[in-house]
């Protein structure tokens, strides 16, 4: 978000979303939202925990915004996760929806099992800077 | 009452029928104003009688904030009418953290009431804004823009004077000026906070692999970038391509790993 909020012309707008819930149900939530991405775009759309967003009675009406019949040219779409279980193969699994997929493990357990003593290196380092 | 009196048809009888108005707009007018809460009519009809030579536009403050647009542009100029009498109410806003609060509280005026001279690109305007009761349910601030009627050839009708100032206003509104847009509660709201916190953030704090770090922030830049390479290969400009290095195909195997064995460990 930093890097992005820096360029110009176009400017990169950031959209955060807390929450679907509105005055007239998360339908209603989820219309704002992408009538405003299309509006701001190009543009950062931010689901954080998608998870607890994205719910069993809301999946097709988002699903319907995120790749449905209008156009979403210039929308970068940015969700996260801590619970991949939870979340709906149409979101984790389907192309054209999320399309990047990055992994955060337990840095802890990353740097236990990596062979590679490049990210131990990399904390330590960084620690002894502070 | 006896019962021998004459009838009377109460409804025509002598007396009760009140002069027309002399106009469709007097008679919506007359409807409107008096026992009805209606302040944008009430408002509107006083300024026709006091700026007879002036055009009128009316537009809602809440989409055309003609107010904030003059603060943050140098270019325009909005200074209180001579012999106009405002109501502003005078707020004090509390810091948002009682501890530690380096910017302390501070002052904001809530116009009720107010009459501008307002400039904008060469062009005089005369600007009310003011809050008004329009029905039972809480208030609307409406800006009411007058422009002197010079109907003289080669100047520009007044008409398109106050469009190009609403459109301006209205376009500035919507714009984000260092601010992130925050969905929350059913409404977007502008949020100065949280991009200021952004600009703080830096990769140098991010502990990964410089390689997978890199590939992150290629895949952002490389988006906002790569809009004409979208259009040359006819791709919606939405899709992320899986072409890239392998480092990126080694991150999704992993995510897949991960996400399979967390599935069955549940």
């Amino acid at each position: 978000m930093h890097d992005v909020s820096k360029r110009i012309s176009p400017a990169i707008e950031s959209l955060y979303v807390k929450t679907f819930n509105s005055f007239s149900g998360p339908e209603y939530g989820i219309r704002q939202i992408f009538m405003k991405a299309r509006q701001m775009a190009p543009c950062l759309l931010i689901f954080e925990d998608i998870d607890s967003l994205v719910n069993v009675s809301v999946r097709s009406y988002f699903l319907n915004e995120v790749d449905g019949l209008e156009s979403n040219h210039g929308i970068l779409m940015i969700g996260s996760t801590n619970h991949l279980e939870r979340l709906d193969p149409g979101i984790a699994k389907r192309p054209s929806r999320f399309d990047r997929k990055y992994f955060f493990d337990d840095p802890i357990r990353e740097v236990c099992n990596n062979p590679n003593p490049c990210l131990t290196l990399l904390l330590v380092s960084y620690w002894q800077r502070i | 009452m006896s019962p021998i009196d004459d009838f009377v048809h109460i409804s025509t009888g002598p007396g009760s029928a009140r002069p027309a108005p002399p106009s469709v707009s007097g008679e919506f007018l007359e409807n409107s104003k008096g026992d009805r809460l209606f302040t944008e009519g009430l408002i509107v009809e006083s300024l026709r009688r006091h700026h007879p030579k002036h055009h009128l536009s009316v537009t809602p403050a809440y989409l055309c904030d003609l107010i904030a647009f003059s603060k943050d542009n140098n270019d325009v100029t909005c200074l209180p009418h001579t012999g106009t009498q405002g109501l502003r109410e005078r707020i004090f806003l509390p810091p948002a953290r009682r501890y530690n609060d380096d910017i302390g509280g501070r002052f904001l005026d809530r116009i009720v009431f107010g009459c501008y001279d307002y400039v904008f690109k060469g062009n005089q305007f005369l600007v009310y804004v003011v809050e008004g009761a329009d029905g039972a349910f809480g208030k609307n601030v409406y800006s009411y823009i007058l422009v002197e009627d010079l109907t003289v050839e080669g100047k520009a009708a007044p008409q398109k004077l106050a469009d190009e100032l609403i459109e301006a206003a209205t376009a500035y509104g919507q714009e984000l000026h260092n601010e992130v847009l925050v969905f929350d509660q059913g409404f977007w709201q502008k949020s100065a906070d949280l991009w200021h916190n952004i600009q703080k953030s830096n990769w140098e704090d991010v502990i990964l692999e410089e390689e997978r770090k890199k590939a992150i922030v290629d895949d952002v830049i490389g988006f906002f970038d790569g809009q004409e390479r979208y259009q040359e290969f006819g791709v919606p400009w939405k899709v992320i391509h899986n072409s890239s290095s392998t480092k990126d195909q080694a991150n999704y195997i992993s995510f897949r790993e991960a996400s399979y064995s967390m599935a069955h460990q549940e």
